[in-house]
């Protein structure tokens, strides 16, 4: 009930940054779903998505992927998991899920308000939300704000605190630029959730 | 994982890389702190070490330190647990499974996220809380398989010590028990030796309003603006 949920940053650096995650039902709609994430997959390549990961294969957008391979690798649980800087980007994939009756569910996370217009205007009809309240108990243990926003980007927190500050440091020296520096810390998120366009704009502003 | 210590040229390239800082340069050749490694993996996958000099040992596979690898690695599998993933699908299949129901909510809370991880042990000043409060703890999930006694919320003593990155608490409460549940682990955060990130699923009202987030702001929390909602495409659609 996590991945997504507990991205933290300011209300202002989620205005371009969605994430998408499609998988069928364990033991109510998976049998025979290959062909159906298969399309999901192509609809996710035509449309070209910020990044996108495969935990089976250890591979996202960053450190590349052959796409044929990975169509021809899917099963019939395979989760798809991808993030888009691009709202348009975002309503093209829902829309092309929506009239081609794909029938996987689909989550995605974002602000609110602005992920029930796309709704509307995709024809969706929101089903359920799931909110963060936050982080509690021992708190002072917690990475500081300005290295949480980069590493809460990896759903399952594979992006180090050491990382993020190496890079964070290497940019504010000159010694390398927001993009690489983005791209680096993106490399350890396989599930592809890292949105380093957002993180980019994180190292252009803390510079 | 362990580094070779005769192959370590001490280059240091890997240290910023491990989501726990567990990689220390004392000497000429890097080391993993055992206790404070979770097994998640990301060294041997992810860093250019140059002589290679990352192994995992066999005792990364003995029983009770392989419950790190299965809670902490995104890419292994919990068949220590016999359950699959982290948590359940939650939110993500919603639509499909109507795991939550209008009239009732779906909480998690994630121990060790993010970024610190956890001892198995320490999620217990929450769990003993919730089972006073007659919380069902969800069957299928594998912290869930850890309790002595899923009654009291007590983890069995032979995992208590190992260090994950992340655990996750999950149960499912009706919507009247919302601001007495919060409550109650609002009190037992303050006692808690851990941090958790805490997680609740509603379903949309038929009218498309979510009125959770106002009972939720009364009782003190700030609810951000980004949630993860499910936009209703999964088929066959499951009605309460």
């Amino acid at each position: 009930m996590t991945h997504s949920l507990h991205r933290i940053g300011p209300e202002s650096s989620f205005q371009e940054d969605y994430v998408f995650i499609s998988r069928p039902a364990m033991n109510f709609n998976h049998v025979g779903c290959t062909p159906k994430i298969q399309r999901i997959l192509e609809i996710l390549f035509e449309e070209g998505p910020t990044n996108m990961g495969f935990l089976s294969s250890q591979e996202n957008m960053m450190i590349g992927f052959d796409q044929e391979e990975l169509i021809a690798k899917t099963e019939d649980n395979s989760p798809v998991m991808a993030c888009f800087y691009e709202r348009e980007k975002l309503v093209n994939v829902l829309k092309k899920l929506k009239e081609e009756e794909v029938g996987i569910s689909v989550v995605v996370t974002g602000l609110v308000d602005k992920v029930e217009d796309i709704c509307n205007e995709v024809g969706l009809t929101p089903h359920s939300a799931g909110i963060s309240l936050g982080v509690l108990g021992k708190t002072e243990q917690l990475p500081a704000a300005n290295i949480l926003c980069y590493t809460t980007m990896c759903g399952h927190g594979m992006v180090a605190a050491g990382l993020a500050k190496q890079m964070q440091q290497a940019v504010k020296d000159g010694r390398m630029s927001p993009e690489k520096a983005s791209r680096i810390m993106a490399k350890p998120c396989y599930c592809g959730i890292f949105n380093q366009k957002r993180a980019e704009k994180f190292l252009e502003s803390q510079k | 994982m362990r580094i070779n210590q005769e192959l370590c040229i001490g280059c240091g390239e890997c240290l910023p890389y491990c989501p726990m800082g567990a990689i220390v340069l004392e000497t000429d050749a890097a080391e993993i702190q055992w206790d404070e490694c979770v097994e998640c993996g990301i060294c041997i996958r992810q860093i250019e070490c140059p002589v290679e000099a990352f192994y995992e040992s066999e005792e990364t596979r003995q029983w009770p330190r392989s419950l790190r690898k299965v809670f902490s690695d995104p890419t292994a599998k919990h068949e220590n647990t016999g359950v699959r993933g982290r948590g359940t699908e939650e939110v993500k299949t919603n639509d499909v499974t109507a795991r939550f129901k209008r009239g009732f909510f779906g909480i998690a809370l994630e121990f060790g996220r993010p970024g610190v991880g956890t001892r198995l042990g320490d999620v217990e000043v929450i769990t003993r809380t919730l089972a006073e409060e007659r919380i069902e703890f969800e069957p299928c999930n594998p912290l869930t398989f850890l309790m002595e006694d899923i009654k009291t919320g007590v983890i069995k003593d032979e995992v208590r010590n190992e260090k994950v990155l992340s655990a996750i608490v999950e149960f499912v409460i009706p919507q009247s028990d919302l601001e007495r549940i919060c409550t109650k682990i609002q009190e037992a955060a303050e006692r808690a030796n851990c941090i958790f990130s805490f997680g609740i699923v509603a379903r949309y009202e038929a009218d498309g309003r979510l009125p959770v987030v106002e009972r939720l702001e009364k009782i003190g929390f700030t609810v951000p603006k980004n949630m993860k909602v499910n936009v209703g495409l999964g088929r066959p659609l499951k009605e309460d």
